[in-house]
């Protein structure tokens, strides 16, 4: 396989030696610094990309990655070296696909288009959720490189021991949740049906979204306090008050949910599809193994709408960086976000394929032997739509995450405070 | 030994009114730099009144020097005899663009476009002005109507910039074969080397240069730029104005600024002060411009931001808003979270420091009245303060952990798990906003308390112990030796941790970021928590400095309270 990697690289390469020197080729040796949020476990996929490019472009390019953070942490990183200006940018960032839209309206990413133009890269391979995720105002500002979406993890074992069937719809949850929960004779929760992700808005706003409910509408107004809204949170409260599912949010939430769930203490979770190598190890290494079920989730009341988010990474060239580091830069980039290296780190990772192009190799269905889970996610991909992209979209949906702890957590009342929290919304899109 | 006085004037020094004996030569020095001084003051103070404090008289060469610098950055040229003549009175202006291939023709006109601000992406038909970053005014109102000479009358205009085949502002154009594009357009700068160029992305080569035709000459001729094949196409304008050394001004103005008043201040000491005294002098400077630059400038400077609508997303265009940083603060939607945040910060503070000193001084107690075989106890009550607040912080939240939803079977926290003991079922500490803040000040108790006592233990070991036998012979017990002999002499050490903990604690953000994240809710949104997420999350970045230019002047009138009062109360014979 690695034979055949190596050669597709080679042929992607040589058209770029066929045009001659351009203005976006690179003309002598340059060393550039790639500042990412790729954690331990991707360090070998991560080092097997990155030895295998330095090593093998024939332009003398050399990247060094630099571990930042999270993603948090890297847009902390970014905006600072950003203000800071020229010499203290990397020449690539990693980020979150939440943040490109703030980034692009403030200009901070290299506009990619005439890259694209001058390489004939094909953009198109992405498809059209993901180059929207990954574009601002029609101009392509990044990249989607390692993406995800929501998903609900289940335990398959146990959905077959005890016929439980993944809710397909907001309106199954009710009986799903009645099967997949098991109480302590004391009346207390001995497994949850299910967990919401709280410590981060993804995780759940498709709930709502799906059944017709935006944090911020067109016209910049919220429908937070909707009717639908409050029906629905009433209904998620009531999942939660009868002890069927739990609200994970604070500080340490998503370890704490995932430890619950590979201990066996849920039967499954809201989370991230990019986790499914960690969950389906962790899992082997637990006291009860047992085998991980991924399903898309679950779609509006009237089964009509099952959109789900972007999620992941997407990978920037600050606009601040030097034209021969963003040229050195190109390189890497179409390099990393090729079919064979889209195919390579999803194999290693969680992340899925997102080129076309990959989907259809025989690499790609000796993947899907190994990792059968993720075709179902895969063949649903292309309901996978960008995100929100209002300035302000994050500190509303933040807000509403904070509403929805104190409704879920100290029991607030959920008419009054999604009333006070549409207040608080709109106060935050008037003041943008 | 008695002083040559043939080579040396005398003058006075009106420092110290003792005579000095200074050298022509050292005379000559101080003159020089004096010179010297004032001159790159003066260039430093320019550069800094037209960068960061955009003095208007100054404003438009600032904006052709920021405009200029961002375009140079981004076609990866240095700024040097360069590019950008974008500006108000200074660009070339758009009027009607018009593209022709066999297959494909499209048009962009000025009079399409709506004058306003924000970022904009201007699309004509195949044919567009990609916006990016600096979109104030890009299209806008002719003083007077320009004729064209394919008969068009043009009110509006869009005005062009760019360099190579950078693209902002710049007019794309893609085409699916050879053909032609015709413009009409005209430039402010009579007299300037002005000159529009078309690039070829995929060659990054230029293919054709014109110079812009001088606004307000008659009817405005088009013109045509030809190209023979299909590519992405860019229209750009190119010039020359010297801003390099402006540039090079503008970015380093307080260094420079401290260079020349550092050279003024040597220039007038070397004119009063004698060479011996010099030397120390320049001993102490290295620390003094340390501290001008890394503290004092920042400070200033912080004071400058909350006047203007900066984000640190775009530092380099911030305008100057006067108080209505401060006016959201205090009148609009900010003022319940500065209250709110204030609330928690002086909650948190109030606990701090009690726990602070009268932890510290039980515990003094404790430890001072003990043997030596209590050493390693009193060595492992200080310990916690010189273990990193971050990994604490990671303990103490697994120590606090409790369940998510109420009644889950998980496991508690050691914290929990201990109360739960004896039969005490614990609270969600850091999951509760009633309880979080109390969790964080778990931690804080752990860290302070030691540390307190050691400082008490110092200073109770230092006051004489004939104090206490004179009492004693007095008939006095243990508790009024203590009241009326140990809290008294031990008032400069109380005001000293009480002065240092209030400021500490005011300022705690690392262990709430680690373990709550200002949460939940706003719980324990101390104010720093609060000015870091609207510098670095909200991207608010005037806002923040409005907020800790507030939160400085409230420690900075508290900590001076308490010293003048400590003046009247606090008693430093012992």
């Amino acid at each position: 396989m690695k034979k055949f990697i190596t050669l597709l690289l080679v042929l992607a390469l040589l058209p770029t030696i066929a045009i001659g020197v351009g203005e976006y080729d690179v003309t002598e040796p340059i060393t550039i610094t790639w500042w990412h949020a790729h954690e331990d476990q991707f360090s070998e996929a991560l080092n097997y990309m990155v030895d295998k490019f330095n090593s093998e472009n024939s332009m003398g390019i050399t990247v060094d990655p630099v571990y930042i953070g999270s993603y948090g942490e890297i847009n902390t990183q970014f905006i600072a070296a950003a203000a800071a200006g020229a010499g203290t940018v990397p020449a690539l960032v990693t980020c979150n696909t939440s943040y490109p839209a703030s980034y692009g309206a403030e200009g901070l990413c290299e506009i990619l288009d005439p890259y694209i133009d001058a390489y004939d890269y094909d953009i198109e391979d992405f498809g059209e959720g993901l180059i929207a995720s990954t574009s601002f105002d029609g101009e392509q500002i990044c990249l989607p490189y390692l993406i995800s979406t929501q998903v609900m993890y289940y335990n398959k074992d146990m959905a077959a021991a005890e016929g439980i069937e993944m809710p397909k719809t907001v309106a199954d949850m009710d009986a799903f949740l009645e099967k997949a929960t098991l109480f302590n004779e004391d009346g207390t929760t001995k497994r949850y049906g299910t967990v919401f992700g709280g410590w981060d808005y993804w995780y759940y706003e498709m709930l709502y979204k799906n059944n017709g409910v935006q944090l911020v509408l067109e016209d910049e107004t919220t429908d937070i306090n909707s009717e639908k809204s409050i029906e629905i949170t009433n209904k998620i409260k009531e999942w939660i008050d009868k002890g069927y599912a739990y609200y994970a949010y604070g500080t340490g939430a998503s370890g704490n949910m995932r430890q619950l769930f590979w201990d066996g203490g849920a039967f499954s979770v809201f989370h991230t599809s990019s986790l499914y190598d960690t969950y389906v190890n962790k899992v082997k290494e637990s006291a009860n193994p047992f085998e991980v079920g991924m399903a898309w989730l679950p779609g509006s009341e009237d089964g009509t709408l099952f959109k789900s988010e972007v999620g992941g990474s997407a990978i920037l060239i600050p606009a601040s960086a030097t034209q021969a580091e963003k040229n050195a830069a190109w390189q890497f980039l179409m390099f990393m976000t090729s079919p064979e290296m889209n195919l390579y780190w999803a194999d290693k990772t969680g992340y899925f394929p997102t080129r076309a192009s990959a989907q259809g190799t025989p690499e790609y269905q000796e993947y899907l032997t190994r990792k059968p889970a993720m075709e179902g996610i895969v063949s649903m991909s292309s309901w996978i739509n960008p995100r929100n992209q209002h300035p302000a979209y994050d500190a509303c949906a933040n807000l509403w995450r904070h509403a929805l702890a104190k409704i879920f957590n100290e029991g607030a009342p959920v008419q009054e405070t999604l009333e006070e929290l549409a207040i608080e919304v709109q106060e935050n899109l008037d003041d943008q | 030994m008695k002083r040559k006085e043939t080579n040396y004037s005398r003058e006075l020094n009106p420092l110290s009114n003792r005579a000095r004996f200074i050298s022509p030569r050292q005379k000559a020095v101080g003159r020089v730099l004096i010179i010297l001084g004032v001159l790159i003051t003066l260039v430093g103070l320019f550069g800094w009144l037209a960068g960061d404090l955009q003095l208007k008289p100054l404003q438009p060469l600032a904006d052709q020097v920021y405009r200029a610098r961002e375009i140079a950055q981004s076609a990866g040229v240095p700024i040097s005899g360069t590019l950008d003549l974008h500006g108000e009175d200074s660009g070339v202006h758009l009027y009607y663009a018009e593209y022709q291939t066999q297959e494909q023709s499209g048009v962009l006109n000025a009079e399409d476009f709506e004058i306003g601000s924000g970022r904009k992406t201007l699309k004509g038909e195949g044919i567009q002005l990609p916006g990016t970053k600096d979109y104030e005014n890009l299209v806008v109102e002719e003083t007077s109507p320009v004729q064209l000479e394919n008969g068009l009358t043009m009110s509006r205009s869009v005005k062009l910039k760019g360099a190579g085949t950078a693209r902002y502002q710049s007019l794309k154009l893609t085409s699916d074969g050879a053909g032609t594009l015709t413009v009409y357009a005209s430039s402010s700068l009579a007299g300037k080397d002005c000159r529009m160029a078309l690039y070829s992305v995929r060659a990054g080569q230029k293919v054709a240069e014109v110079k812009a035709p001088v606004m307000g000459e008659g009817k405005l001729a088009p013109i045509v730029f030809t190209f023979d094949k299909a590519d992405t196409y860019f229209l750009t304008t190119e010039g020359s104005l010297p801003i390099a050394p402006l540039s090079f001004i503008m970015n380093g103005a307080i260094i420079i600024l401290i260079i020349g008043l550092t050279l003024l201040f040597n220039g007038i000491m070397l004119l009063i002060q004698k060479w011996e005294d010099m030397k120390d002098l320049f001993c102490v400077e290295p620390a003094l411009i340390f501290f001008l630059l890394f503290v004092y400038y920042p400070v200033i400077d912080m004071v400058r931001i909350s006047f203007t609508d900066m984000s640190i997303l775009t530092t380099g265009r911030q305008q100057f808003v006067g108080l209505a940083n401060y006016n959201w603060l205090f009148n609009q939607s900010g003022a319940k979270y500065f209250w709110e945040s204030l609330r928690v910060t002086a909650t948190y503070m109030f606990w701090e420091v009690t726990i602070t000193l009268v932890g510290g001084m039980l515990l003094a107690l404790l430890f001072n009245r003990l043997s030596r075989a209590f050493n390693f106890m009193r060595a492992a009550v200080f310990v916690p303060k010189y273990i990193a607040v971050s990994t604490s912080a990671v303990v103490f939240m697994w120590i606090l952990y409790s369940p998510a939803a109420a009644g889950a079977s998980q496991t508690e926290g050691i914290l929990n798990y201990a109360l739960s003991l004896f039969g005490i079922q614990g609270p969600r500490w850091l999951i509760d906003a009633d309880t979080a803040l109390t969790g964080v000040l778990v931690l804080t108790s752990w860290r302070v308390v030691g540390y307190a006592m050691m400082i008490y233990l110092s200073a109770m070991q230092g006051i004489p112990q004939d104090y206490y036998e004179a009492a004693r012979i007095d008939g006095a017990d243990g508790v009024h030796q203590f009241r009326y002999i140990t809290v008294p002499l031990l008032a400069p050490t109380t005001l000293f941790l009480f002065v240092t903990t209030f400021i500490a604690s005011m300022k705690v953000f690392q262990s709430i970021d680690v373990m709550t994240g200002g949460g939940p809710g706003r719980a324990t949104n101390v104010m720093v928590q609060w000015i870091y997420n609207l510098t670095f999350k909200d991207f608010r970045t005037a806002r923040g400095a409005a907020v800790s230019v507030i939160f400085f002047v409230i420690l900075l009138v508290c900590t001076v309270a308490t010293m003048k009062y400590s003046r009247k109360s606090v008693n430093y014979d012992a």
